[in-house]
């Protein structure tokens, strides 16, 4: 799995850039190209497929251009933009769910199955199965688990990306691990 | 491996001994050169060229100014503005020599435009007014004295010469 480590000098620079008419163009292509493969895995794994991701990552980038300004630097720089592509994805979901009414359950019992059978899905079937068993999760915890698990974030990031506390991320992330592994045992 | 990342795995090894030994991939794959095309597509999104389809090209203030000016030489409008001036002029002619007989024709030239002059003008030049306006002014320059005064002879005289000769016979026995 990739991870790109961004130092803060180049969220510096990106900001600073961004301050300015004439370099606004370079500074938002700089910081697509620093962040979008981070932002696309994170709605893919709440999304799954990548028709959906690909909608909702694009959004998530002309949302952040359109509020930029308002980012005052209490926090990281991708901090904000995870919080900002979880809210997209979220409201996608929630929109998805509307559309197609078919119960959770049903979804999450041939999840496995539907992944082997996706083109665009070329893991193993420990792979499968662990998509699978993250996928019975309510969505908070999914959330809290992804963001631990594949993007390596501290409990501090995950918590300015949520607005949730520090210890309650610790009971979440605890809570997900055990019925994954309970799962995974299981199957 | 850095301090974060030894800790998250301690942390799972502890809570999830099964999972924490598991490979940890994705497994998703996406299309071919995708994250080179969805930069470009997101750039493009938020700052469309110029040169894009359904822009509006760029024209100069002097060739702006051209084509609005253009519009008064529109040849309708042109033979318009003629005719409404000519009528003017004969207005202020025929008003003009009533109620200021003693003016200066050197001074004053178009004083003394008379009534004469101005049809003469109209008949040496009539392809240049528009249709409408003419009907309209014949219109209203006959008086009801004037038919009156017309001797029904020389009124069947006209209709024999200027329309029975030249009329359709399918017209005639339409008006008939």
């Amino acid at each position: 799995m990739e991870s790109k480590k961004v130092n803060s000098q180049t969220d510096q620079q990106i900001l600073a850039m961004m301050g300015d008419d004439r370099t606004r163009e370079q500074a938002f292509r700089l910081l697509v190209k620093t962040y979008q493969e981070r932002l696309y895995w994170h709605i893919r794994r709440m999304v799954v497929e990548h028709d959906d991701a690909n909608d909702v990552v694009q959004n998530t980038f002309i949302k952040v251009f359109r509020s930029i300004g308002k980012f005052k630097g209490d926090s990281k720089l991708y901090t904000w933009l995870y919080r900002i592509a979880t809210n997209e994805s979220i409201t996608f979901i929630n929109k998805k769910k509307k559309v197609v009414a078919t119960s959770i359950d049903d979804e999450d019992l041939g999840l496995d199955r539907a992944l082997k059978a996706d083109s665009y899905f070329d893991g193993d079937d420990a792979t499968a199965q662990l998509k699978a068993a993250i996928a019975t999760l309510p969505e908070k915890q999914q959330l809290v688990f992804n963001m631990r698990y594949y993007d390596e974030m501290s409990y501090q990031d995950i918590s300015d990306v949520l607005g949730t506390s520090v210890g309650a991320l610790k009971a979440s992330y605890h809570h997900a691990a055990k019925k994954i592994e309970h799962f995974l045992k299981g199957h | 491996m850095d301090k974060n990342k030894e800790h998250i795995n301690k942390e799972l090894e502890e809570i999830a001994p099964l999972l924490s030994k598991m490979k940890k991939e994705e497994g998703y794959k996406i299309p071919f050169n995708y994250f080179e095309k969805m930069e470009d597509d997101i750039m493009s999104q938020l700052f469309p060229k110029e040169e894009t389809v359904g822009a509006v090209p760029q024209t100069s203030w002097w060739e702006n100014a051209i084509q609005s000016l253009g519009i008064l030489f529109r040849p309708r409008l042109v033979m318009a503005v003629a005719s409404v001036t000519v009528i003017i002029l004969a207005g202020y002619s025929i008003w003009g020599n009533i109620f200021t007989p003693g003016v200066d024709c050197d001074s004053e030239p178009v004083a003394c435009i008379t009534l004469e002059d101005i049809e003469s003008y109209i008949d040496n030049n009539i392809d240049d007014f528009d249709i409408d306006m003419l009907a309209e002014s014949k219109f209203n320059e006959f008086s009801e004295p004037d038919l009156i005064d017309i001797d029904p002879e020389a009124l069947d005289r006209y209709i024999d010469e200027n329309i029975l000769e030249t009329i359709d016979l399918n017209t005639l026995e339409e008006l008939l």
